[in-house]
């Protein structure tokens, strides 16, 4: 009796294990939100409680930032085509060259550099 | 020949007698003790002298030499040490012995005391000399004559107990028998009788400590007298004994007397003296184990019952014919009558002297247990000792015929204060509100059975609670602070309480005003005494009912001035919320319902999340307040303001909406400011071409619905046909004449602020006029039926000059009128001009459209037709079309979203012969999603509903979508060389998901259904595509915003994604 306990035992453990890998697999990957966050300088100079934004809250802060069109929001713009994220910089990008603001951008994008590169590339495909 | 002291060794013969010489006194019978004188007399016959003579006697058993006796011839032979001569073995030196000469030796012996009768004694001395051998004497023989005596002092016989002679008890009978005579007696015989009123004990008679019984081979006492020793040598004693029990019972002082006789081959019997011994027997239950128990004898509570043992021992060696017992309990000890038992039988219950038992007989070594219940009496003072007595008498006795025992009874008694009776009574309702009164009622009952000594109540009450107060009995107690630190006195000194007394102390107490919702508010007690320290009291609790209230009156938005919200312009609102109610309001979170057009830009003093402010929690009577700043996106017509719609949640609290906040908005259309110009721009030749651009731009904040542009066309003029184009896209003359030469002018309808447009066209001037004339053209602009603006464009001088000749070379004849600076000059107007002129557009399928060749016509109520369809057409530049299949490539982010950049992509330019809104769809739609392109770049990002669509984006599409629906023909082919995608859609299913689009929640699959419908379908792949991609939507079609976001982010659809990426190679080739 303890022989065939102990064989029940190692099936039932076998049979769990194989489910969990069935369950892994099948499962799809849970999305977790973007949390990266850095401190910009540019995202603070739009208001202290903007400075520890994750990335994707700064590129909405630069989509309301660009329908601002004011002088205060276009050094913003320009501020954030610094940004660490390339995704930020990109979206920076994107709303200056909506705004016509095509001449700070040119000015940009020529900068020797892949990332600059990237962008225009990016930026190319939007048109 | 012998020796001399070889002659009496043991064994050897006597000597051959040859003198008869000796003499002997006795001569023949010796008794024990008796002295036997020898003389020896010897002559010396021959005639030489016998030198070196001596002389030797036997010393014969039985007989003692006399020490001292020994004589030659009278002298003493003896030595200093009195040690004879002649008994030793070389004799006694005679010397020499002369002839003749006759000597004399006396010796004499005493008769041993202990000689066995018959025994023969002889006695012979030898004479020996160095010439003679060893001869002897005669041999005297003497027999001795001796008797054994038994019957002596020291025989005698004894019966004899270990302990008390009582009845069954054993007694030893020992008989000692002493030979006292001379000789062994023989066949010692002893008569032991059994005692009267015993009985032998089997296998305990013993002869000197020897079992005789395996000799006798019967039991002892079977047998009548025994011999017990076969010889009793003299001087000798024997021992026997037996043991016997003494019958039970017996009567007191019974005397067993133990009658021995003993007597032998040599002895006559006679009787002993008789050994005696008298029985004691009397009942006693004087002992120990006579007594009186009390179980338990200590802690006993009053009320407790307790168990009265006697136990009657008769430790006596007679039985007790009668014993009684007669309990005496005093007042504190209360019978239990019918519980007595004698010997666990009930004993019989009498209705007189309910305490006297009877016990009936107790035989010695008995026992008789009567056992008794009582109960204490309560109340009663702790400590008391209650006694109980029981009086034990039994017949016959030879004193005292009682015994009284008592015993004592121990009494703990305690007040008690039951948990059941002692409490803290809630009065009224357990749910309260803040600001109202309490009561508890504290019951303090001793059901002890003794009195509480300096009783105190220690209340504990909730710290919130306000205006405590104690009463009894409507009087007011003093309460005192007991403990450092609370908020409360929570004293109260109650003095004594009597056993089974009852107190009652009424607390109230106000519930403060706020407090927290819920919150348990506790009035408990403990009571404090001095026999039982603290016993807590069970408590009272109510529950208190308290929850934050808004109102709209107290809670509201309001505009920070009075200013009109703009187009693009913030506006400052205030949100001031008030927590009127009684509790803390949790997570108090504002949801705004802002109008599509206007969005929330800022807010400042509460935190944002979305569309919801958090203002975390509001005090009881705190408040929040907040700026919002809102900005007007898009253009408005001033007949809907913004309104702001706002519900005012938080924890546990129903939703409180707020009164709507409405800001008048103010969009204007504004087209003052623009260009007029010509090229050339200052001067121009007669017959020269002249391009005119009138820039204009709605430089406003609205949308103007309808534009018309007018342009009065100076003589000097003139207009070359079908040149006309507003935004490089050709439109129709009116007749002859331009088209804004017409009276309606060139209309334009909807320009969204910021739109510009610029049209242009060609003239030609009059090669007519005079050089110097002057050029002027006016174009006017009115819009919206009220408001005209104009732009005139600069003058424009004609250059001409004289001519003379009228014959020019290579014309075989003169011409007059001949144009002079432009003779040779090339033609201004090529005639390839007039051939890239671009066909009229918009056309519709009711003014000469193509119709599409699998489309007829037909009525929507003819079952048998197809359904109403309309068509689609995008075109792309193959640049276009490249940089398009690349950002789809750059879309694979996975999940369903990527088929949304798809309808984007591909969202056709056309649809049948209506003018819908495509171009705000597509504006719209690369807006949202060239955003959510770039967010889902970042890594993990997760979509969120706002990403997929706007409010504004949904009424885009349902408009679109309803244009649509509504659609017929096919769109005209594009003016230009490019790649079309065309694409037919039934338009019932459109317009019934246009419908839905009215009720569908934001971000779900209706919309995306709807313009999927849109996409082209006549290549295969696109067909087969957007077949696949219809059919995925409608799936999601009941899907809510969540799911639907989940699908979008996690779904492959493989099927799908295979289709698209065959479609992305099919477009790849084209392009």
């Amino acid at each position: 009796m303890p022989t065939a306990a102990l064989a029940l035992l190692v099936l039932v453990a076998a049979a769990l294990v194989a489910a969990a890998i069935m369950l892994t697999r099948r499962r799809p990957p849970h999305v977790e939100p973007s949390a990266t966050t850095s401190d910009c300088d540019w995202a603070a100079a739009a208001g202290a409680e903007f400075a520890h934004l994750s990335d994707a809250d700064r590129c909405d802060l630069v989509f309301a930032v660009a329908a601002l069109e004011d002088p205060r929001s276009h050094r913003l713009l320009e501020g954030a085509l610094e940004d660490p994220s390339e995704a930020v910089a990109l979206a920076a990008a994107r709303a200056m060259a909506s705004c016509g603001r095509s001449a700070e951008l040119e000015r940009y994008l020529a900068r020797p550099g892949e990332r600059s590169r990237r962008i225009a590339a990016m930026l190319e495909l939007f048109t | 020949m012998r020796p001399l002291s070889e002659v009496f060794a043991p064994g050897a013969p006597t000597l051959p007698e040859r003198l008869r010489t000796l003499v002997v006194s006795p001569e023949r019978e010796l008794e024990p003790g008796m002295t036997v004188r020898a003389t020896f007399t010897f002559r010396n016959q021959g005639g030489a002298p016998a030198t070196g003579v001596r002389l030797r006697f036997n010393a014969p058993d039985g007989l003692i030499y006399l020490v001292g006796s020994g004589s030659l011839d009278g002298n003493p032979l003896d030595d200093e040490l009195g040690n004879s001569p002649l008994l030793a073995r070389a004799g006694a030196d005679i010397g020499d012995v002369a002839p003749d000469e006759e000597r004399r030796i006396d010796v004499a012996y005493s008769v041993a005391g202990a000689i066995e009768n018959g025994t023969t004694v002889e006695l012979q001395a030898a004479l020996a000399s160095f010439e003679l051998p060893p001869i002897g004497s005669n041999v005297v023989r003497l027999v001795a004559r001796s008797k054994p005596q038994l019957r002596n002092a020291l025989t005698r016989a004894a019966l004899e107990t270990t302990q008390h002679p009582v009845p069954g008890s054993e007694a030893q009978v020992t008989i000692y028998i002493h030979n006292a005579g001379e000789s062994s007696a023989r066949d010692v015989v002893v008569v032991a009788p059994i005692p009267e009123h015993t009985s032998y004990v089997a296998g305990s008679a013993r002869v000197n400590g020897r079992d005789v019984e395996r000799e006798l081979g019967s039991s002892f006492d079977n047998v009548y007298a025994p011999i017990v020793v076969r010889s009793l040598p003299a001087s000798a004693s024997a021992t026997v004994s037996y043991r016997v029990r003494i019958d039970s019972p017996l009567g007191d002082g019974t005397h067993i007397v133990a009658e021995i006789q003993v007597a032998s081959q040599e002895t006559a019997a006679f009787a002993l003296e008789p050994a005696s011994l008298t029985v004691s027997a009397v009942p006693d239950f004087g002992d120990d184990r006579t007594s009186l128990t009390a179980k338990p004898a200590a802690d006993v509570r009053p009320g407790g019952r307790v168990r009265l043992t006697l136990t009657a021992h008769n430790a006596g060696t007679a039985g007790a014919a009668r014993a009684t017992a007669n309990f005496e309990l005093g007042e504190n000890l209360i019978p239990v009558r019918g519980a007595s038992t004698i010997d666990g039988s009930p004993a019989r219950d009498r209705r007189k002297e309910p305490l006297r038992f009877a016990l009936g007989p107790i035989d010695a070594g008995e026992a008789v247990t009567l056992c008794t219940d009582a109960v204490v009496a309560s109340p009663l003072e702790d400590e008391t000792v209650v006694t109980a007595a029981a009086t034990l008498e039994w017949e016959p006795a030879r004193d005292a015929a009682g015994r009284r025992l008592v015993c004592g009874i121990a009494v703990r008694s305690d007040p008690a204060f039951l948990a059941r009776r002692n409490l803290v009574e809630r009065r009224g309702s357990a749910i309260v509100r803040p600001g109202a009164q309490i009561e508890a009622a504290i019951v303090v009952t001793n059901d002890g059975s003794a009195a509480a000594h300096d009783a105190v109540l220690h209340l504990r009450l909730a710290p919130e609670l306000e205006e405590v107060a104690a009463f009894e009995n409507s009087a007011r107690l003093s309460l005192d602070a007991g403990s450092a630190g609370l908020p409360h006195a929570d004293t109260i000194d109650i003095g004594s309480i009597d056993a089974q007394e009852t107190r009652r102390i009424t607390i109230r107490a106000r519930v403060p005003s706020p407090c927290p919702d819920r919150r348990e508010l506790l009035v408990g007690a403990s009571l404090h005494t001095r026999e039982l320290g603290e016993t807590p009291l069970r408590e009272a609790f109510w529950r208190v009912d308290s929850h934050p209230a808004f109102t709209p009156e107290s809670s509201r938005m309001e505009l920070a001035d009075d200013s009109v919200l703009r187009p693009n312009q913030l506006a400052l609102v205030d949100v001031l919320i008030a927590n009127t109610g009684t509790d803390v309001a949790h997570n108090v979170r504002l949801r705004l319902y802002v109008s599509a057009e206007a969005r929330l830009e800022s807010v400042e003093g509460a935190t944002r999340d979305k569309s919801s402010l958090s203002f975390g929690d509001i005090a009881p009577g705190g408040s929040g307040r907040a700026r919002l700043g809102l900005r007007l996106l898009r253009s408005l017509a001033k007949e809907y303001p913004v309104t702001i719609d706002a519900v005012l949640t938080a924890d546990a609290m129903l939703p409180v909406p707020l009164a709507r906040l409405t800001i008048a908005t103010a969009a204007e259309p504004d087209f003052s400011i623009g260009s007029f110009r010509s090229d050339p721009a200052e001067s121009v030749d007669v017959g020269d071409p002249v391009e005119w651009v009138l820039h204009v731009r709605n430089g406003g904040d609205g949308v103007a619905h309808h534009v018309a542009i007018f342009v009065d066309a100076p003589e000097s003029l003139i207009y070359v046909p079908n040149s006309t184009t507003v935004n490089d896209v050709a439109i129709r003359d009116a007749g002859t004449a331009a088209p804004f030469a017409a009276p309606k002018g060139i209309v334009l309808n909807e320009v969204d602020p910021g739109v510009e447009a610029t049209i242009r066209w060609r003239t030609v001037v009059h090669n007519g006029l005079p050089a110097g004339t002057m050029i002027a053209q006016i174009a006017r602009v009115r819009y919206d039926g009220e408001r005209e603006d104009q732009f005139v464009a600069p003058d424009l001088k004609v250059r001409s000059g004289p001519v003379f000749a009228n014959a020019i070379a290579g014309l075989p004849f003169g011409l007059d009128g001949v144009l002079g600076p432009a003779i040779g000059a090339q033609r201004a107007l090529p005639e390839d001009r007039f051939i890239e002129l671009p066909p009229a557009t918009p056309v519709g399928e009711g003014n000469g459209a193509y119709a599409l060749a699998r489309l007829t016509s037909g009525s929507a109520q003819d079952d048998d037709a197809p359904a109403r369809a309309a068509g689609t057409l995008a075109a792309f530049t193959p640049e276009r079309l490249e940089r398009t299949l690349r950002f789809l490539r750059e879309a694979r982010f996975g999940g369903l979203v990527t088929h949304l950049f798809v309808v984007r992509a591909f969202l056709p330019d056309a649809i049948g012969d209506t003018h819908c809104a495509l171009t705000p769809l597509r504006d719209l739609l690369r807006e949202e999603l060239d955003r959510l392109f770039i967010k889902l770049r970042l890594p993990r990002y997760a979509i969120a509903p706002r990403d997929i669509e706007t409010p504004s984006l949904r009424s885009t599409i349902e408009r679109v979508l309803h244009e649509a629906a509504l659609a017929r023909g096919v769109p005209a082919e594009p003016p230009t060389e490019s790649i079309v995608l065309r694409g037919s859609f039934d338009t019932g299913p459109v317009h019934e998901l246009a419908e839905r689009l009215g009720s569908a929640e934001l971000a779900t699959a209706t919309p995306w259904a709807g313009l999927a419908r849109l996409l082209p379908n006549e290549a295969s792949a696109f067909a087969r595509y957007r077949s696949g991609l219809a059919d995925v939507l409608d799936r999601l079609s009941d899907a809510d915003s969540g799911e639907f976001i989940e699908e979008l982010q996690q779904r492959n659809d493989a099927a799908l994604d295979a289709e698209l990426g065959a479609l992305l190679a099919a477009q790849h080739e084209t392009a």
